[in-house]
């Protein structure tokens, strides 16, 4: 459904609404249940560098859900070292 | 949370400070180390929808410019046109977009005090897609996932 069919049914009950207020508020909508539901998978790929091991996420990315290194899947260390290293 | 014991060296990854780490264990040290070259990491993730724009608006994510293609419609400078704004598609499922429009209609209901339960009423239809739509994510278009055959002995 394009964004004007939606925009449309909610005139249907508020005639009086604003695009731009139906526009936010689906957005609200559309974060909260994707937040919720986690429907939206997808895929990025980096190279690592020398000697470093932390790579900060993506504001977008909600939960990681598996990791690929060298095309071999690696397994998720559950908790964290016990050394913690900041490289 | 520290970690459980491990007992063989292999390549791990793990979230910390908003971060992926990547890292070797070694069963001999019991040590970590980090990538000592360039390697090619994959990343599946769940990710937040892309939001709709208004005109004149910038995509927030990263990654798109020029002409690129953002909800199905081409930007203009990197920015949403005017002319084509009402063409963006959502990226939910489609089955779920009625659900999306019964919470926007419940947060128009929700202004006036005679209206409070037509807005619980539409929040009602929205929860119940928001179910639908967790189920949905879960098995994804495999039918077979969660379904038990009934058996006659």
């Amino acid at each position: 459904m394009k964004l004007k069919e939606m925009i449309d049914r909610v005139k249907q009950h508020h005639p009086d609404m604003g695009e731009v207020e139906i526009v936010r508020s689906l957005n609200d909508a559309m974060n909260d249940m994707g937040f919720r539901s986690k429907v939206i998978e997808s895929i990025d790929q980096f190279t690592t560098v020398k000697d470093q091991r932390v790579y900060p996420l993506k504001k977008h990315i909600i939960e990681i859900k598996a990791v690929d290194y060298d095309g071999k899947s690696i397994k998720k260390l559950i908790g964290r070292p016990k050394k913690r290293d900041l490289i | 949370m520290e970690r459980l014991s491990l007992n063989v060296s292999q390549w791990l990854w793990w979230t910390e400070r908003d971060s992926l780490l990547i890292a070797y264990y070694s069963e001999n040290t019991d040590e970590f180390t980090s990538p000592s070259e360039a390697k090619n990491v994959h990343v599946l993730y769940v990710q937040r929808p892309d939001k709709f724009l208004v005109p004149a608006e910038t995509p927030e994510r990263d990654g798109f410019s020029g002409t690129d293609a953002y909800l199905e419609v081409a930007l203009v400078d990197g920015a949403m046109s005017q002319n084509n704004y009402l063409n963006q598609v959502c990226e939910i499922p489609e089955q779920f977009h009625e659900a999306l429009i019964a919470r926007v209609i419940a947060n128009g209901y929700e202004r006036k005090a005679e209206t409070i339960p037509l807005a619980q009423h539409f929040h009602m239809k929205y929860e119940q897609g928001v179910k639908l739509c967790k189920s949905y994510a879960g098995k994804g278009r495999d039918a077979v996932y969660g379904q038990l055959t009934p058996f006659q002995f």
